[in-house]
This record gives C-alpha cells, sequence and structure tokens, in this order.
C-alpha cells in the first residue's frame, strides 16, 4: 500500500508520534477488556440470569423515550427558526442552546423537587386549586418522566445539528421541491429531513451516549440501566470482575452505535452544494406563529427558565448561609482542571487532524477513530478502567491515583471525541488542493499550519474548545471517582448535597455551573452564526 | 517554544505527585457530610490546632480507593454511616486495631467491634412510620409482619442498593436465616406501594402524598423533616408517626446501624487521629451530634433531642453489628431473586 | 529540449496502469495541450511532474536539471514548478495580494506589480477570495504561480469550470499572460476544444499510452489513428470500392457531377451555416453548406482524394452515430 507523502522525512516521526498519542488514549480500555479475560464466570451467570434482562430494558426503554422527546424539542424549532422571520427570532436561538448548561442530574434533581408532593407546583395547587391538586398528586419518579426530563436537557444537541444542516440545505432544495407542487410540510418531511438524517443522527448518537452515561438522575429515579448494574456490582458486591464485564459488553454496544453512525455518515452524507445564496425565509401567518411560538417556547421554559428560576429561587432563601469563600474555591478548580484538560484535548485533537491532511496513510485513520471511541464509555467505566491500569504495573504506580494527571487523563479519554467532532467537519470542509498547494509554494509542514490551517480553521477550534470546556465543568462520575485529596469541584458538590437530599443547599453551586455554561455557550453562539454566514456568502 | 515546553513538562511532572502531608494534620476518608460534621472538625481544630482535611465520597468509592492506594494511601480515619463497610473494610485488611479503653467505656457495649476495628459514634434504629390517618398503631408489630398480605399495595420502601436497607436485610439474615428471609422478602415485594425509587424522605413524603400507607425509613429523617425549613415538609413529617418494630416481650429489638470511624492500617497522622477519635466519643462532641443530627448518641448518659425524646425509648437488636457486613452479599443476592429493585 | 519525459511509469497496481511508458519533450516557451479524457490519469501526471506523486520509473529533467531519475528525487518546493488546480484553491483568510505573495522569495518581490498588471488584478489585490469571480480566481492563482518565475506552469483543467461564454475571452487572455511571460506552460483539458487555438502541441493520451503528439494543424491534417481524428474534429466513415476511408465533413460538397448519391436525412441549423446528414450506400455522411436541403431530397456529393484518410481496422470501434 503506497503511502502518498508529501513531506518526506518526517512522515515517520508523525505516524509514530500519532501512534503513541492514540495508544494513550485508548490503553486503559484495553486494560479493562484484558482485565475480563480470566474471570469466573459464574458471577456473570448469575447476572445473566437475575438483573441483565431487566437493565436491558430499562436502558433501551430509558434511550427511547429520551430519544423521541430529543427529537421532538430539537427538530421543530431547528426548522422553525431556519425557515422563518419573525420578532424574537435570535433570542430563541440562543435560549433554545442553553439548557446544555444544566447539567442532566441538576436537571432530574431540580424537577424531582419541583414535581414532588412538598415542592411548589403542588403545594400551590393544594393551596389554591384543591380539586386540581388532587389530580396532580402522582409519583412523578417515573422512566417516562425520567425519560422526558433528560430529553430537556439534551435535545440542543439535536436542536444545534439540525439548525446547521438546515441553513446548509438551502432555499436551491427547497425552491426545487416547492416548484414540483409540494407543499412545505411535504418538502420538510420528504426532501429536508433525509438530507438532514446524518446531522440529526450524530445528534442523536450524542444524546444516546450521555444516556447511557448518566449515573446520579438515574439513580434517584430508580431506573435499572447498565450504568447503575456496573456500580452495583463494583461498589455494592465488591465485584470488580463482573462490573467489568459489563462494562466491556457496553463498550461493545456503544462500538456498534459509533460503527452505525459512521455508516450512516458515509452512506447518507450527500454532499450536496451548501447554500449559495442567503437563506429565503417566510414571514409566518398568525395562524403559524402561534405555532411556532408555542414550538419554540415549551422547551425554552421547561428545559430552561423553570428550573434556572427554581434554583435561583433556592439561592436566595439560602442566601445567608452560604460559604462564598468555598464557592470561589471550588469555581476555580472546576475552571482550572477544565481549562486544562481542554487544552491538551484540542491540541491533540488539532494535531491528529492536521498529519490527517498532510499524510494519507490508513493506520493513521484506524487510529484517529480509535481515540473518539473512548467517549462512548461512561465515566464511571473510564475511571474504573483507570484503576485497573495503573494498579497492574508492577512499579508502584498506584501512587498516581489520586493525583491530577490521573484525573485530567480521564478527562482526556473521556471528552476526545467532543473536541475532535467539530474540528473534524471543519478541517474536511477545505480541499486537499489547499495542502498541494501548500506544497507547491515551498512551505513546510509548520508554516502550512501556522499561516493556513491554523487561521481557517480558528472558529472551530474555539468552537471545539468551548464545547469540551463546557462538557468538563458539567462532569461527574470521573471526578467522584478519581480527584485528589480536598478537591472538589462544583459538580461534586452539587451531587453531594443533592443526593444527601439537601437540594437548597446545592443550588448555589448548581448555579455557578449553569452561569459559566451560560456565558460561554452565548459566546459559542455568536462564533458559530458567524460561520454560518461565512460560509453562505 | 521550548521554554513552553520545559515549563508545561514540570507542571505535568508536579501535578502527579499527590498532596503532601504537612505535620499537623489528619486526612478523612468520609461518607458523612452533614453540617453537623463540619462543626465537629472546626470545633476540633480550635480545640488542638490540628487541621481536618476531608474527601468526601460514597463509602464503596473510597473503600476501593483505599484497596488501590495500599501502603501508600494518605487515609488516617475512614467515616462511614453503615457498619457493613466498617466491617468490609477490617475484613479487606485496610484498618488497624483500637483498643483504647478509656474511650471505650463511655460507648454501650452492645454497640462496640469485638474485632476492634471500629469505633462507633452515633447510631439510629431503622423504623416503621405510618399514615396518622390511615393506620392505627395497633396494626403493626415486627418486620417480619410487613410481608403479611394486609398490607398489600400500602408499603412504601427505597431501593435495595441502599446501604441501610442492606444492612436490614443482613440482620434478618442473621436472626432469620436465609430462606425465612427470602420467603418474607417475596412478601414484601408484593406489597409495594410502588416500585422502589427516591430517599427515606420520599418515602414519608409519597405517605402524605397518600401514595402508601406504610414505610421503612431512618429514624433521623423524621427528625430532620420536622426541623425542615420548608413548611410542606413539616407538614409532611407531621402526618406520620414513628413505630420501632420488635419491641414485644420475647422480640429481639428494632434494628440499628451505626455511624462509626476506622484507623487505617498506615495512618501517617495516628496520634492524631486517635485525638480526633477521642473527641468525637467526648460528651460534648455526643451532644453536639444529637442535637443536630437527631441520631442517637452511643453514650447512654447522652440523651436525644427532644424531638426524638418524644417517640419513647425503645428495644435494640443485639445482634453483632458486624453480622450487618458478612450477611451483606448474601442479603443482596435475596433482593435480586426476589426482585426487591 | 527544455521538458524532457523519458519512460514514465506510473501504477497503482500491477493490473492497473496509469501511465504506461511515457516519452515526451517541451520545448522552452511552448505551450503543450495535454489531452484526456477524465480519470485517464492527467491529473496525475501534473503531481507526478510537480513531485506531489511518485513515479514508479523514469526520468524527469526540467532546464538541465534532473528532477526525478532512479534514486533522484527532487522535492516538490525544489523544483521551479507552478501550479494552478482545477479548483483555484487560494487560502479564504488571505486577501489576494496576500495570497499571491505568500512564501515569496525576497528576489521576486519586486516582480508584484508587474504580475498584478499583467493579469488585471491591481484593483482587486485588496478583495478576499470569495469575493472574486471564478474568472478573477484563476487569474490571481495564476499571478501566484508566474510571480515566482517557474520553468513549468502547471495548469489542471483550467477552463471546465467557465461559462462558455465567457471561456473564449479568458484563453486569449491567458494565453496572452503566457506567451507575455515566456513561461513553459502544460495544460491539462479533457475537451480540446478549449485549448486548440492557444496550443503550440497537442499530447494525446489514452489507455496509459501516447497516442500522438503534434502541432494542432498538422495533427488535425494527419492524425496518426482515428481515435485523435475524433478528438480533433468531425469524421465521416467512407466506405469506396469495399475500402474504409475517413472524411472530414467541410472537405465535401454538393455536386452537379458525381457519383455519389445520396437522400438527405437531416439539415441541422449551426448558426453561420447548415449541417447536412446524408444517407450514402447505407452510411451517413456529414457536410456543412450555406442554406438547408430538405429533407428526401436527393443529391450528388464530391471530395478530393487527397483528403480521404486511411486508419487500421479497429477505427470502426470508435465510431458512434452522429
Amino acid at each position: 500500500m503506497e503511502i502518498k507523502k508529501k513531506y518526506q522525512t518526517n512522515s515517520r516521526k508523525f505516524i509514530f508520534s500519532t501512534v503513541i498519542l492514540s495508544i494513550i488514549v485508548v490503553l486503559p480500555i484495553v486494560a479493562l477488556i484484558f482485565s475480563t479475560i480470566n474471570i469466573d464466570t459464574s458471577n456473570f451467570k448469575y447476572l445473566w440470569n437475575n438483573l441483565l434482562l431487566d437493565y436491558s430494558f430499562d436502558t433501551v426503554y430509558l434511550v427511547l423515550i429520551t430519544s423521541f422527546f430529543s427529537l421532538i424539542f430539537g427538530v421543530f424549532p431547528a426548522w422553525y427558526i431556519s425557515t422563518n422571520n419573525f420578532k424574537g427570532k435570535n433570542i430563541y436561538d440562543i435560549l433554545l442552546y442553553l439548557p446544555l448548561a444544566i447539567p442532566v442530574y441538576i436537571m432530574a434533581f431540580t424537577y424531582s423537587d419541583i414535581l414532588s408532593y412538598t415542592g411548589p407546583m403542588q403545594s400551590f395547587l393544594r393551596n389554591y386549586f384543591p380539586e386540581l391538586a388532587v389530580f396532580f398528586n402522582q409519583d412523578y419518579l417515573q422512566i417516562e418522566i425520567l425519560g422526558i426530563i433528560m430529553a430537556l436537557a439534551l435535545y440542543p444537541y439535536i436542536y444545534t445539528a439540525c439548525r446547521l444542516s438546515f441553513s446548509l440545505v438551502g432555499s436551491n432544495y427547497i425552491d426545487l421541491s416547492r416548484s414540483l407542487g409540494m407543499s412545505r410540510t411535504k418538502t420538510f418531511y420528504k426532501i429536508v429531513i433525509p438530507l438532514s438524517r446524518v446531522s440529526i443522527f450524530s445528534g442523536l448518537f450524542l444524546v444516546i451516549m450521555e444516556v447511557l452515561n448518566e449515573y446520579g438522575a438515574v439513580k434517584y429515579f430508580g431506573v435499572n440501566t447498565f450504568t447503575s448494574g456496573i456500580f452495583r456490582s463494583w461498589y455494592s458486591m465488591q465485584d470488580v470482575e463482573t462490573a467489568s464485564l459489563l462494562a466491556v459488553f457496553l463498550f461493545f454496544i456503544v462500538v456498534l452505535f459509533f460503527s452505525l453512525e459512521r455508516f450512516f455518515n458515509l452512506r447518507y452524507n450527500f454532499h450536496y452544494k451548501p447554500n449559495t445564496k442567503k437563506f429565503k425565509t417566510e414571514s409566518p401567518s398568525n395562524i403559524k406563529k402561534i405555532i411556532i411560538h408555542f414550538a419554540c417556547m415549551l422547551p425554552v421554559l421547561l428545559g430552561f427558565i423553570i428550573p434556572i428560576l427554581f434554583i435561583i429561587g433556592n439561592v436566595i432563601y439560602e442566601f445567608e448561609r452560604i460559604d462564598f469563600y468555598k464557592v470561589i474555591n471550588l469555581t476555580s478548580n472546576t475552571f482550572i482542571v477544565s481549562l486544562i484538560a481542554s487544552s491538551i484535548i484540542i491540541v491533540i485533537a488539532v494535531y491528529f487532524q492536521f498529519l490527517k491532511r498532510i499524510i494519507k496513510n490508513k493506520t493513521l485513520t484506524v487510529f484517529n477513530e480509535a481515540i473518539s471511541l473512548t467517549y462512548a464509555l461512561p465515566g464511571a467505566v473510564i475511571g474504573l478502567s483507570l484503576i485497573i491500569l495503573f494498579s497492574s504495573f508492577s512499579f508502584k504506580t498506584e501512587v498516581l491515583i489520586g493525583s491530577f494527571a490521573v484525573l485530567i487523563y480521564a478527562y482526556v479519554m473521556r471528552y476526545m471525541a467532543v473536541g475532535i467532532s467539530p474540528l473534524k467537519s471543519s478541517f474536511e470542509k477545505h480541499p486537499s488542493s489547499y495542502d498541494d498547494t501548500a506544497v507547491n509554494l515551498g512551505m513546510s509542514p509548520l508554516k502550512l499550519f501556522k499561516s493556513i490551517h491554523l487561521p481557517i480553521n480558528k472558529s472551530a477550534i474555539a468552537i471545539a474548545f468551548l464545547i469540551t470546556f463546557v462538557d468538563i465543568i458539567k462532569e461527574l462520575p470521573i471526578t467522584l471517582i478519581l480527584r485528589p485529596f480536598n478537591f472538589d469541584t462544583l459538580a461534586v458538590q452539587t451531587y453531594e448535597y443533592a443526593i444527601e437530599e439537601m437540594i437548597p443547599k446545592s443550588s448555589i453551586y448548581s448555579l455557578t455551573i449553569v452561569m459559566m455554561g451560560v456565558i460561554l455557550l452565548i459566546f459559542l453562539k455568536k462564533i458559530i452564526n458567524k460561520e454560518i454566514d461565512v460560509s453562505k456568502s | 517554544m521550548k521554554k513552553f515546553i520545559y515549563i508545561f513538562s514540570a507542571l505535568l511532572i508536579a501535578s502527579c505527585m499527590p498532596n503532601k502531608k504537612n505535620s499537623n494534620e489528619i486526612n478523612i476518608y468520609s461518607q458523612r457530610h452533614y453540617n453537623v460534621d463540619e462543626i465537629q472538625y472546626e470545633n476540633f481544630e480550635k480545640l488542638t490546632g490540628i487541621k481536618v482535611n476531608v474527601t468526601k465520597a460514597n463509602a464503596d468509592e473510597l473503600i476501593q480507593r483505599m484497596k488501590n492506594e495500599g501502603d501508600n494511601s494518605p487515609a488516617d480515619l475512614f467515616i462511614t454511616v453503615d457498619v457493613g463497610k466498617l466491617w468490609q473494610g477490617g475484613d479487606m485488611g485496610l484498618f488497624q486495631k483500637f483498643d483504647d479503653k478509656s474511650v471505650f467505656k463511655n460507648i454501650d457495649s452492645q454497640l462496640l467491634d469485638n474485632n476492634s476495628y471500629w469505633v462507633p459514634v452515633t447510631y439510629r434504629s431503622r423504623v416503621i412510620v405510618y399514615s396518622n390517618e390511615r393506620v392505627k398503631k395497633e396494626e403493626l408489630s415486627t418486620y417480619e409482619d410487613l410481608s403479611n398480605e394486609k398490607w398489600k399495595g400500602r408499603l412504601l420502601v427505597r431501593s435495595s442498593s441502599n446501604a441501610y436497607n442492606q444492612a436490614l436485610m443482613s440482620s434478618l439474615v442473621e436472626n432469620l436465616g436465609s430462606e425465612n428471609t427470602s420467603k418474607w422478602s417475596e412478601g414484601v415485594v408484593a406489597n409495594f406501594a410502588r416500585d422502589p425509587k427516591g430517599s427515606d424522605r420520599d418515602q414519608v413524603k409519597a405517605i402524605a402524598a397518600g401514595q402508601g400507607d406504610i414505610a421503612i425509613v431512618n429514624s433521623y429523617y423524621i427528625g430532620l423533616l420536622l426541623s425542615s425549613q420548608k413548611e410542606e415538609e413539616i407538614k409532611a413529617g407531621k402526618a406520620v408517626s414513628v413505630f420501632f418494630p420488635n419491641q414485644g416481650e420475647n422480640q429481639r429489638g428494632a434494628h440499628i446501624n451505626i455511624s462509626g470511624l476506622a484507623l487505617t492500617k498506615n495512618a501517617p497522622n495516628r496520634d492524631n487521629a486517635i485525638q480526633l477519635i477521642k473527641y468525637l466519643t467526648s460528651t460534648q462532641a455526643q451532644e453536639t451530634y444529637v442535637k443536630n443530627s437527631f441520631e442517637y448518641s452511643v453514650n447512654p448518659d447522652v440523651k436525644p433531642d427532644e424531638i426524638v425524646q418524644a417517640w419513647g425509648e425503645f428495644k435494640k437488636d443485639p445482634v453483632d453489628l458486624n453480622s450487618l457486613g458478612t450477611n451483606r452479599n448474601e442479603a443482596i443476592r435475596i433482593f435480586d431473586k426476589t426482585g426487591w429493585k | 529540449m527544455f521538458l524532457k519525459v523519458k519512460d514514465l511509469k506510473k501504477y497503482y497496481n500491477s493490473k492497473e496502469q496509469l501511465i504506461r511508458n511515457l516519452n515526451f519533450s517541451v520545448d522552452k516557451g511552448d505551450i503543450v495541450s495535454f489531452i484526456g479524457e477524465s480519470g485517464s490519469g492527467k491529473t496525475t501526471f501534473l503531481k507526478c511532474l510537480a513531485g506531489l506523486e511518485k513515479i514508479n520509473s523514469g526520468l524527469i529533467e526540467l532546464n538541465g536539471n534532473v528532477l526525478n531519475h532512479k534514486n533522484t528525487f527532487v522535492n516538490p518546493d525544489k523544483r521551479k514548478i507552478g501550479f494552478v488546480f482545477q479548483d483555484y484553491p487560494l487560502f479564504p483568510h488571505l486577501n489576494i495580494l496576500e495570497n499571491i505573495s505568500i512564501n515569496l522569495e525576497k528576489k521576486f518581490l519586486s516582480k508584484i506589480d508587474y504580475i498584478l498588471n499583467l493579469t488585471n488584478l491591481k484593483n482587486l489585490c485588496n478583495r478576499y477570495p470569495h469575493q472574486l469571480s471564478g474568472g478573477e480566481q484563476q487569474r490571481a492563482c495564476l499571478a501566484r504561480a508566474l510571480v515566482r518565475e517557474p520553468d513549468l506552469l502547471l495548469l489542471d483543467e483550467p477552463f471546465s469550470n467557465l461559462d462558455s461564454n465567457i471561456k473564449l475571452t479568458i484563453q486569449e487572455e491567458i494565453h496572452k499572460i503566457i506567451k507575455e511571460t515566456k513561461t513553459t506552460t502544460i495544460l491539462v483539458t479533457h475537451d480540446i476544444r478549449d485549448t486548440f487555438n492557444i496550443s503550440d502541441k497537442i499530447l494525446i493520451f489514452k489507455a496509459g499510452i501516447l497516442q500522438q503528439y503534434d502541432s494542432p494543424v498538422s495533427m488535425y491534417c494527419n492524425p496518426i489513428n482515428c481515435y485523435c481524428a475524433k478528438i480533433l474534429g468531425d469524421l465521416n466513415q467512407v466506405t469506396i470500392d469495399n475500402k474504409t476511408f475517413y472524411l472530414r465533413p467541410e472537405k465535401i460538397k454538393l455536386s452537379k457531377n458525381s457519383k455519389f448519391d445520396g437522400i438527405v436525412e437531416k439539415s441541422q441549423f449551426a448558426g453561420k451555416e447548415y449541417k447536412v446528414s446524408v444517407s450514402i450506400n447505407g452510411e451517413t455522411w456529414a457536410f456543412f453548406n450555406d442554406f438547408p436541403l430538405e429533407k428526401n431530397e436527393k443529391i450528388k456529393l464530391e471530395f478530393e482524394n487527397k483528403d480521404l484518410i486511411e486508419f487500421d481496422s479497429t477505427c470502426s470501434n470508435f465510431f458512434t452515430s452522429n
């Protein structure tokens, strides 16, 4: 297999460095898989006979419900906003996006409190509308409700993907289908959706991964997913081996999903001409306006406004008892550790994407894909695999467990894919003739990177960094397991209070996370909007 | 560029070092993180000048961590709310024996570890609470009675993955044997008003909401509800009453569990840690616990809070507390087999 | 011989030989059109010349320097070859002036003005690529290549992306620019009509082999084989006395006295004339006429024998109906 290289001497060095980096990122998973090879199968049989069915059913059911509602909350607003011109459009555009700042477990705890018997909703009804109150007196800790709540926290993944895709699909195709006599609705279902299949599926993939990863919310709502099974074996039964088996099982399921997504991408990625003229938006009729406002307002209200108001209410209530010194301390901890991990991720991701352009090597591609796989693993599994890895070396590497380095290592493993994704689409967007021209004009790889690839991918790098950063400040399971002594993050503190049923006390910490996230997300949105406009002009 | 790489590498290597040990401090791995604990540590620091560093996490996570850290573990003390975990740590060789008679003389002997690995600091009971409206006290008697059909669709309890339930189940295995306990569990599961979910306090709120009539909860949660800042929670607490099971003449008494601590095997600050143990079992600290967390003191001379006193005195199940650990795996198996989620 | 290519072989595997054994040379200052079908390996060939792809064997020599031979391989940046790619890749974040002068050696800085004037980009040098039309982008790429005074200029499908109404103008502009700078040029295209009038030589490439390499006129009048003949223009297959000959349409005229009788099939309007298809002895001949002829009209055609072209028997495979 001939290696097409344009830069003669350095390619071996580059390939070598890539392989080493990939191995480092993937090594703990390999350790995990290896550790399961020689285990006693009786534990697994026990699991298989008693619990696996329950876990599988709950997991699948939850994934389906969350996916369904995420699609509803994400696709319709994206379509309405992309194709219509109405007052408040831009505000909606930003607001619809913001639930991403609220971690799933915070959303779950908040709503379980809001909806509970002693919570504000039922108390209000009991005081003012007693007949209604009886009707609303239900047990809200159901898997279906959890699915909706998770969808409220995760739909922005789909919203963003669709927003981008719908505006790229462009008026060409819409005009075309209209001239063929198709109504707007039909155009939507028969043309726009299929063309956007890839983006929608990518967004859905992220949603599903988050559902599989979720720990706190699922446990509280009494839903038995695979992840809770892993924890149960690992913690309750001290059965690391069964836990590892379950983790490996989950890993392969996720690899399956991952391959599906790639396959989908390849097969259905229509390389249509991106929108060349400015998108023609419609001014909707009054009836339509009402529908639009309803469709957009609902996710915003439920996914952002109500939870935030509730959290702020708690903070005000607890105001005098807040230890502000602690808040600042935890905020800086969170900020620093996210900053370091995000930076490392972006540097590695950019390096890989750049190399992919200048060196065409199948091995390289395989490794490139491999390092994205670790995203699929729940944080708990990553924590477990790292502990196994470091305990298995003969020299005293266990000391490393409980140090910053390992914590950041775990973050890098978990969120590498998040950083890679936007970079990938940006890097791949530019034609290979850029690199050919650069070689022809005598630019060294470093110069090519600094003068060309770095500037033209600037926005994508910023986007990737921000997205990764926001995800890491929300991260919970890995931090819980691997954090060093006396080192807490905002997420950890929130969880600890919430799980001990001290939700008001947890609110200031949740609020800080959410505020950080909101600011970064708004910033991110502005960058993305600029990108969309530039590619349109 | 090169400079940047050097600095970055140095930082990277530095971050690999686990935290240095300071001479005058203690490092605690603790599952407890109530307000009262912070108050205790603060008071201890003021008294002795010893700084208390706490890493809070789930007991299982902490045990895993100590196991992985091995001899190099920086932890001095391990504190948890479930004796089963304390037994487990001892069984895994994570602790050193602590046998100070001067400390033990202030502690109810029924609560002590006969292996000398752990020291109790508070205890509580896992009781039955019942709806004031819909249940008469006379209907209740024992834990065993909970599998009776008369409670069908009326019983509320949290998930079996919670350590409190696992401890209760372990005590039943110890007292009744596996087979009987298994049958009991089947009956209980058949009586569930709903699938186990939420926390202990959620069960009480569900009674107030009319979704069930009785629940199995830890005693101190009632205290916490009754003293809550939220009006609605107080109301919920008032909607139920506390019942101590198995109090009859020939019956064994109500199930209890302790919060306790253990000295780690290679505690780097052993002497400081022992000082803390002494402090937490002192009368002063015990009174602080009792007033703030509605638990019972391990010192028989220290009276519980008024709210708790109002529930009356009760006979404690004298079963060896370590059995709440040794039977743990069997308990979990019974849970799984009988479908108690 | 300014550029010499000898025994050039390029293949990815032994079954698919892209370039079998290429031998040709180019005189200094010539413009050579390299004609081949899509996918025949034209772009690969250019990339081999430029050093962006490796050859399997052969010699490439430019301006007396061996670029590629056995163990010798001169890196692409040292070859003094300019390359304009098919998609006119201008770096989107740099304006035109910055694009042209990127990585430019100091000695060429003084040439920028001259090149800008030559390519008529003086007024556009502060604009960004997305603000330029296709033709302007192409001129900018050209300027970027020429300012470095390359020994050889390579253009990949320079006219394929342009609207047909401006193609002619742009061809003339490019011709003027190249000739002005006296740059030796190879341009690659799949449609000879784009470069007929600006090429000094044409190289026809098919099935990995050089078919014919000659000036446009010679090639038109004396095509070496049928394939070459068809590429350069319409061709009629005529059978006389059981022998097959080939004849250009413009060599056929209406006649009063001739033994070739035919019936008109159709007359197609072609602007300045009509292309008339005639059925003769079971064959269809096409020729050009000033006025249209009626369908089914009986006519006579004549031509001069010297205009008959003979090829080998495989030629009929290249024929499809007009």
